[in-house]
């Protein structure tokens, strides 16, 4: 198994270096970053010069990249385009993501276990297709559509049932926020709610399916039908016999998932106005901002590579028949 | 009825999403009903209450602090700056040019040649620190912007390709401050003369920055970055807090010593985008948003500011080139119709413009394109004709072999420019010249007009559709649009009466004369047709009613303009 880690990681960073060069010089090739200053007929071309040579666009894009790897190597991960540090604008947002792809896959998870059981040990039940209903309506259904629907009755109508704004639409906290502990976990609380149920219950639909398929599997496997016949108790069998190994695929599926999750879910990020790693990215596309972008890539595929991992490892030490 | 409402909302919402990801880059409308917009709601200002925050969501976030610079010259600055920084003259919601009372108190122009103007400081102006506003101020802002070298100050040589990092200042504009001689006066009397005349120079000196804060060049380059915010001021208002890529507040700067502000604060909320909006709004976490996007929900100030659509023909393309081809389309044009089908939906009020250098409710406006305001579509075959040119099977002129075949080019996904596109092929298709859609996603389709090289032979369009934005400085900000070698002069349109006119207009010291002579250029611009105007566009402005008299300022001047002068309605 360590064999197998290492050998994976060294291959991970292989596959990172050849991604940087790849997204470096794409970006690169796409355009003149500079173009908003050249289109302002008044800026002088001694202004554009200087900043020409400020981000290095007078050197080859072989050079710049060689340039870009050493800074970033030695931990600095450069400016934007306009100048402003990118290391801490990319902690923040990596913050912002982090809080909201960990409630929401915690949520998501314990709803898709509770949902996915109860529907397999129901199986054909009218509440097995009241799950089953909510499931497709949630995968399909937009998530903008879904956030504005939650905006509506999760927030406008709930502030004014209790007539004042304890549910927020926008934002990860108010701004200046200020005041005891309890006054700013309940603000975070009213920013974090809505996003957060959003992401879960696009996850939720996909992992409940997931979730009940398996477990209706392994209800209908011999080791179950030899446990019931042995008498033990229906809820010792479903957990202990059923459950746990029903868990094993459900794992590794979160794990993938949750890797992609890092990068941002910019369509949930932008309809609730959050600053986190999807607007990131947006905006450093927009721009044409190779270093953004290139530090945006190499966090996301730490992150994307580390639960690759972790989802095979996961699968090794959950089911021992993959260790043979 | 709840659900039918609740439908009908997201129904818009969906629409207003849908544009959105649309219009990505290029600016952009979405229809709108009339009669959705509203007026300020005014009050004197004794009667308006003291307190209160108003929250603006600004659509983008300042990239630094420093409005002068090229990095940080953006809209989103602007708007904030004219609270904090002074300026000499302002311009008012009626795009007329009025001296800032509260730093001057006088600025005349007392010497035609060599054009000398000279500026009283009042005696009160000071920035927040105590230190007085004086010519030193002046001084500095002049030098940094100048495009010379100033050693004191630690500039390099402007003209020195090689010069060292951070010695070039970063300068969005030196047009005007480099045709200055000489400031002098380092008390309240300032005395600027100019080596070339400038007949704009009421837009120099605003914004202005602190001398003894920024101290020299590096000062100006670095001094106000992202991290460091500015807590001087010399306007109502100072920033206070902020928070990177979320908010900036500005409270009012207690010694200022005009009128002083009455809210208690004003936040600016940024990273906020449409489709986010309208139930931010309603939820009360916004008053006010810095839109260029209309927002169907949230009733609107709609006004027409300095920006107009437009056509442009690449006059590099031999048929084009040709003067009978430009006349036949202007006459096949019927651009009554076109703003009736298109942005009449925004407001009633909105009409054609026939003047390319004045706007419509501007007073200097003269209607020099009447003739063209209808299709006339037998003038348009009989110009066509006379020039030799005949109709072939297929309806569409040619000559030489060579069809009168055209590509339209605009900023692919604003639903509004792609019915203006349709609308004119259908027109044109009347008169027999063949109209071919060749839009570029977003803000994208400027490199095709606007070629990285800088050389216009390389510009790849035969039509373009696409906005101006003025300011009220007509003259200065106009000649690169119409002379040779001018970086905005896509077209390639040369004619030396227009270079001369603008010449003289430019450096003209008689307000009366730069309006006749733009108005004259703008006649020669008609004879020649490179470009046809179509319309004013509208700017809407959504506001909550509880905020008192919040008047947009169409001008570059944005939202915020008269913030102290607002005051919070009490439920």
């Amino acid at each position: 198994m360590f064999g197998f880690v290492v050998r994976r990681l060294l291959t991970s960073v292989l596959v990172l270096f050849l991604a940087s060069i790849l997204v470096y010089v794409s970006v690169a090739a796409l355009g003149d970053p500079l173009a908003e200053l050249r289109s302002n007929p008044r800026t002088p071309r001694s202004v554009i010069e200087a900043k020409r040579r400020e981000l290095n666009l007078d050197k080859p894009i072989p050079v710049r990249y060689g340039i870009w790897l050493k800074d970033f190597v030695g931990g600095d991960m450069g400016r934007d385009l306009k100048g402003r540090e990118i290391q801490p604008r990319l902690v923040r947002a990596l913050g912002l993501t982090l809080r909201l792809a960990i409630l929401s896959t915690i949520l998501a998870v314990f709803l898709a276990m509770v949902v996915g059981v109860y529907s397999a040990v129901r199986q054909y039940s009218i509440s097995d297709y009241a799950f089953t209903f909510t499931g497709f309506l949630f995968l399909s259904m937009p998530v903008f559509w879904l956030a504005a629907l939650l905006k509506e009755f999760g927030a406008l109508r709930i502030n004014r049932l209790f007539g004042e704004r304890i549910v927020y639409t926008v934002g990860d906290s108010s701004p200046n926020l200020t005041g005891s502990f309890w006054h700013r976990m309940g603000d975070y609380a009213g920013h974090l709610a809505l996003p957060t149920l959003a992401l879960a219950l696009v996850s939720f639909a996909a992992w409940s399916r997931y979730q009940r398929a398996t477990m209706l599997d392994v209800l209908n496997s011999d080791y179950v039908r030899l446990a019931r016949a042995k008498g033990i108790k229906n809820s010792r069998v479903l957990i202990r016999h059923a459950l746990r190994n029903a868990l094993i695929p459900l794992t590794t599926v979160v794990a993938i998932d949750i890797g992609a999750v890092f990068a941002g879910a910019v369509i949930t990020e932008s309809v609730f106005g959050w600053s986190a790693m999807g607007r990131l990215f947006i905006n450093g596309v927009k721009d044409n901002d190779t270093n953004t972008l290139l530090a945006f890539m190499m966090v996301t595929g730490v992150f994307v590579i580390l639960f690759n991992l972790l989802a095979d490892v996961l699968y090794g030490v959950l089911d021992p028949r993959i260790r043979v | 009825m709840k659900f039918n409402s609740l439908g009908t909302r997201l129904l818009v919402l969906t629409f207003t999403l849908a544009l959105v990801a649309a219009a990505c880059g290029g600016d952009d409308e979405s229809n709108n009903e009339a009669g959705s917009s509203t007026t300020a709601t005014t009050l004197p200002k004794e009667e308006v209450p003291e307190g209160g925050t108003v929250t603006y969501a600004s659509d983008q976030e300042p990239t630094g602090w420093n409005p002068l610079t090229g990095n940080d010259s953006l809209a989103a600055l602007t708007f904030l700056g004219v609270l904090v920084y002074p300026a000499t003259f302002d311009t008012s919601p009626d795009f007329r040019i009025v001296m800032n009372k509260d730093l001057l108190t006088s600025a005349e122009q007392t010497s035609d040649d060599p054009q000398t103007i000279e500026y009283k400081i009042n005696p009160e102006a000071t920035w927040n620190d105590g230190t007085k506003v004086t010519g030193k101020d002046f001084i500095y802002n002049w030098k940094m912007q100048n495009n010379k070298q100033d050693t004191e100050l630690g500039e390099g040589d402007p003209e020195d390709e090689n010069a060292a990092e951070g010695t070039v200042p970063d300068v969005a504009s030196t047009t005007g401050y480099e045709d200055i001689e000489s400031v002098e006066g380092e008390a309240d009397a300032v005395t600027v003369t100019f080596a070339t005349p400038y007949a704009d120079w009421q837009g120099l000196f605003g914004p202005i920055m602190p001398a003894h804060v920024l101290k020299d060049i590096k000062g100006w380059n670095d001094g106000l970055d992202t991290t460091k915010i500015p807590k001087f001021s010399a306007g109502p208002f100072q920033f206070d807090k902020y928070e990177p890529e979320k908010s900036v507040t500005l409270v009012p700067n207690e010694s200022f010593w005009g009128e002083k502000a009455k809210v208690d604060e004003i936040v600016v909320r940024f990273g906020l985008e449409a489709p986010a909006l309208p139930q931010a709004f309603e939820n009360t976490e916004i008053d006010l948003l810095a839109q260029l996007k209309d927002i169907p929900e949230i009733k609107s100030q709609v006004n027409f500011g300095l920006s107009f659509e437009h056509i442009d023909f690449n006059l590099l393309n031999p048929l084009l080139a040709d003067k009978a081809v430009r006349q036949a389309i202007a006459y096949g044009l019927d651009r009554e119709a076109l703003v009736a089908r298109t942005v009449k939906q925004f407001d009633e009020r909105a009409e054609v413009l026939n003047n390319r250098l004045w706007l419509n409710n501007q007073e200097e406006y003269e209607d020099h394109g009447g003739e063209y305001a209808k299709a006339d579509t037998a003038k348009a075959e009989s110009t066509l004709e006379t020039a030799g040119y005949a109709k072939g099977g297929d309806g569409i002129y040619a000559k030489d072999g060579k069809k009168l075949s055209f590509r339209i080019s605009t900023t692919g996904g604003n639903k509004l420019r792609e019915d203006t596109e349709a609308v004119i092929q259908d027109q044109l298709k009347a008169v027999g010249i063949d109209i071919k859609i060749a839009n570029v996603e977003g803000s994208d389709v400027f490199d095709k007009f606007f070629p990285e090289s800088g050389d216009f032979k390389d510009a790849d369009y035969d039509i373009a559709l696409f906005a101006w934005v003025g300011t009220p400085f007509t003259a200065s900000s106009n000649v690169s649009l119409y002379v040779p070698g001018g970086g905005q002069n896509e077209t390639s349109y040369v004619n030396e009466e227009v270079g001369t006119l603008f010449k003289e207009a430019v450096t003209s010291t008689d307000r009366a004369e730069v309006v006749a002579k733009t108005n004259q250029i703008d006649e020669v611009l008609w004879e020649d047709l490179p470009s046809i105007p179509l319309y004013q566009k509208p700017t809407l402005l959504p506001a909550r009613d509880t905020v008192l008299n919040v008047v947009d300022n169409a001008s570059t001047y944005g939202p915020l303009w008269n913030a102290a002068t607002w005051g919070v309605k009490k439920q």
